[in-house]
Formats: structure tokens, sequence, C-alpha cells
């Protein structure tokens, strides 16, 4: 019996997040470790949907509570950052939500038209880090939210769909307004 | 240009992510968890995985310290409540530490013995000495004593580490134990109001010998539940 399970242990690939493992069983020095870890991509996350520090903090705080709670749903289909990262996002968006502010701001406009390739900024000027940032926060809450899923989160035009509960086509066709707006800003700015 | 924008994103993604969240923010997840301030816990898993190797080492310094303790107490007996005194544990002790209060007599002749030269080596040179001989038994008896409650207490710590995962698995278990442990007290009661003591001292020998049995199964039981969990995530892992 012991020599049966002895070798078992040697076989089994270790396919599991020690650090999560070690939390799930109450490791409090885990829980700080993990929040080290993530908590500033976590912030950056939020603050770029929800526009505000102190809602950007209250997300954070929001979801690794509620992830480090709820860490025995957790069962490896993604990995924990990624899995974290859907818990802060979905907060964002719901704050967004709760505040009656629109997630889509095309609406009003003709949903089937699409900016032709021609119609973008053929500006070659260097792009800056500071100066994206400083638009994708002038950007319309809507825009903004499909903008920094797609750019910033790497998240597919499908997923996003999923995550606002639109189509897929609205989340292509928002996007692209987004990203001419953008540009467009970032041009004015400059 | 029409990619320009996802590329540039792409190969500067970390620079984007440079605002630092408060400090407070950590303070208020603490609190909202219950956590501690300095969390100096160990870490169970590891005690768990090390098990083994842990109780191979245990056991050698249990042989070990059995060995000198068992020397020493033949050349000089009245350390040997001393040493006892000195094992850091906690569980019901054998009779050793009881044993001088609980028979006088015998200690006596014991503690006589180092009075006179050859007395010291005399349990093993005058196996018709009959204090002598009680006095070697008894080591002997104390000596597998205190290793098998030392292995149980290394044991019961280990099933403790499963208390956070498993509690009713735990309660459970540690109920099966509590009910044998309750059977040794019973007997250490005895101990001190019977004059069959061998009996007794055999009987509670027998008792801590089925706790280390059970113990063992219960890990093993536990080995087995770790095993098909992590087989679960391996699964959940490979099919998404």
């Amino acid at each position: 019996m012991n020599a049966k399970s002895a070798a078992l242990e040697v076989t089994e690939p270790i396919l599991y997040d020690e650090l999560v493992e070690r939390c799930k069983r109450g490791d409090s020095r885990g829980f700080a470790e993990l929040y080290q870890k993530y908590a500033r991509a976590m912030y950056n996350t939020s603050l770029r949907i929800v526009n505000h520090t102190g809602d950007a903090e209250d997300v954070l705080q929001e979801a690794f509570t509620d992830a480090f709670r709820s860490l025995e749903d957790f069962h490896y289909k993604s990995t924990f950052g990624a899995w974290l990262k859907r818990i802060v996002i979905n907060k964002s968006i719901n704050l967004l939500r709760k505040r009656r502010m629109d997630l889509i701001d095309i609406e009003k406009t003709n949903v089937g038209y699409l900016p032709e390739e021609a119609d973008e900024d053929e500006d070659e000027r260097a792009l800056k880090v500071e100066e994206i940032k400083k638009a994708v926060a002038r950007l319309p809450n809507g825009y903004r939210t499909v903008l920094t899923l797609y750019l910033f989160e790497g998240y597919d035009q499908e997923e996003i769909a999923e995550i606002l509960q639109v189509s897929h086509a609205t989340v292509r066709t928002q996007y692209m307004r987004a990203k001419q707006k953008l540009l467009q800003l970032i041009k004015q700015a400059a | 240009m029409s990619n320009r924008l996802e590329q540039f994103v792409h190969d500067h993604r970390d620079e984007f992510d440079g605002d630092e969240p408060d400090g407070k923010i950590w303070e208020a997840i603490r609190k909202d968890m219950g956590l501690g301030e300095d969390p100096t816990k160990k870490k169970p898993g590891s005690v768990v995985r090390l098990y083994r190797a842990a109780l191979a080492v245990a056991a050698a310094v249990l042989v070990l310290i059995g060995g000198t303790v068992w020397i020493g107490n033949s050349r000089k007996p009245g350390t040997q409540p001393q040493v006892a005194a000195n094992q850091p544990v906690t569980r019901p002790q054998p009779a050793r530490s009881d044993s001088p209060v609980a028979n006088p007599g015998r200690d006596e002749a014991q503690t006589a013995n180092p009075a006179n030269p050859e007395g010291g080596n005399g349990g093993a040179i005058r196996p018709d000495s009959k204090a002598n001989e009680a006095a070697e038994l008894r080591a002997e008896q104390n000596e597998e004593m205190y290793h098998y409650a030392k292995l149980v207490e290394i044991k019961q710590q280990q099933l403790k580490t499963i208390e956070k995962d498993e509690p009713l698995l735990y309660k459970k278990f540690s109920m099966d134990v509590d009910k044998l442990d309750s059977a040794y007290h019973g007997l250490q009661a005895q101990l001190t109001r019977t004059p069959n003591r061998e009996q007794i001292l055999e009987a509670m020998l027998q008792n801590l010998q089925l706790q280390m049995g059970l113990l063992n199964h219960q890990l093993d039981i536990i080995k087995q539940i770790n095993h098909s969990k992590k087989t679960a995530y391996e699964k959940a892992y490979k099919t998404t």
C-alpha cells in the first residue's frame, strides 16, 4: 500500500499552481504573495475600464476578496491569473453598468458601416505609451471597454461579445470605431 | 497602418501597467479575509509530502535517543525522569514519568544501584537481581511505549494538516483516535492502582500500536483522496 502510493506520487505530473494550493489550504502568507503577484496588473486592467482610481481600487479589493473566498471553485480550467482577470473585468463592467454608463456607443449610428482601411490614419509618427494612455482615458465608456478588452487584455472578439452580451458584429464595429477615435485623439493631442 | 497600434501595444504591454494600487487595499483585503498580521504558520503541505522522510528521521532519532537513554538509565537511573521531562511531547507520556510515583519501591531499588560501582551494569551482569531485572524490563517497555507515543504524536500532527481542507473527515478521524486515546488514559489511571503492572503496561503498548495503525490507515485514505483530486485537476486541465 505504502509502496504503491509512493510510486504514484513520483509519476504524478505537477499540473497545479503551488501558490494557489497553499492558499487553498489556508496559508495566509500565500494570499499575500498572490496579491503581490497580481495586484498591479489587475488594478491597471480595472482602471482602463472604469477610468477612475477610486473605483478601480474598489474593484481590486472586491475581486481579490471574492477570488480568495471562492478558491474552491477554481479548478485550473485556465491559469489563476486569467481566472482572476475575468473576475476583475466582470466587476469593472458591472460598476460601469451600475453607473448607468452606456457600454455600447454605436447604437445611434449605422451598425453596418465599417471604416475602410483607407480611412485610417496613415500618420507614421512614433506612438508613445503615455499618449495612448491619455487618449484611451478620453474615449467614451463603450469604446473604451471594447478597445481595452481587445487591445490590452487580449480577448478575442467572440469572448468580448460574450462578456458584454452583444453580438460578434457589434464588437467588431465597436472596436473599429474605437480605434479610429483613439488615433484621432492621439493626433489631436500632438 | 492598420496593425501599427496593436503591434505597438503588444510590444510595450508591460509599460501600460504602470499605475500602482494603494497599499491600503491589501490591508482592507487582509481584514476582510481575517488574515493574521504576520503569518508565521508553516506550510502544512510540505509536511504531508515529506512525512515519510520525516518519519524515517524521527524513527532514527528515537532509536538513538532510546539507546542513549537506555544506556544512561542502566548506568545512572536517576537521570531518567529528567530525560522524560525534557521531551517536548504533549501526548500522555508512558509510564516512565509517572512510574517514580506509582512504584517508589522499585525506583528506590533502581537509584540505589549506582551507589555501588558494579551496580551500574548490574542489570546485564546479574540477571538474578530481581530489582535490576524489573528495572531493565520496565526501561525496555518504556522505550517502546515512548517510541510509539512519539510516532502517534507525529502522525496526529500530519492528520491535523487536513483539518482545513476536509474538516468533516478530520473530525471523524480524530473521533476514532480519541476513543483509543481515552482508553489509553483509562489504562494509565489503572496503572497507579493495580498490582498487575506488567499486564496494564502491555495493554497500554497495544493501545498505542492500535492508534498508530489507525492513524496510518487514515493517512493512507487522505493520500488516496489527494491523489484522486489531483487526477481530477489533471483531467480538467487536459480537456480544456
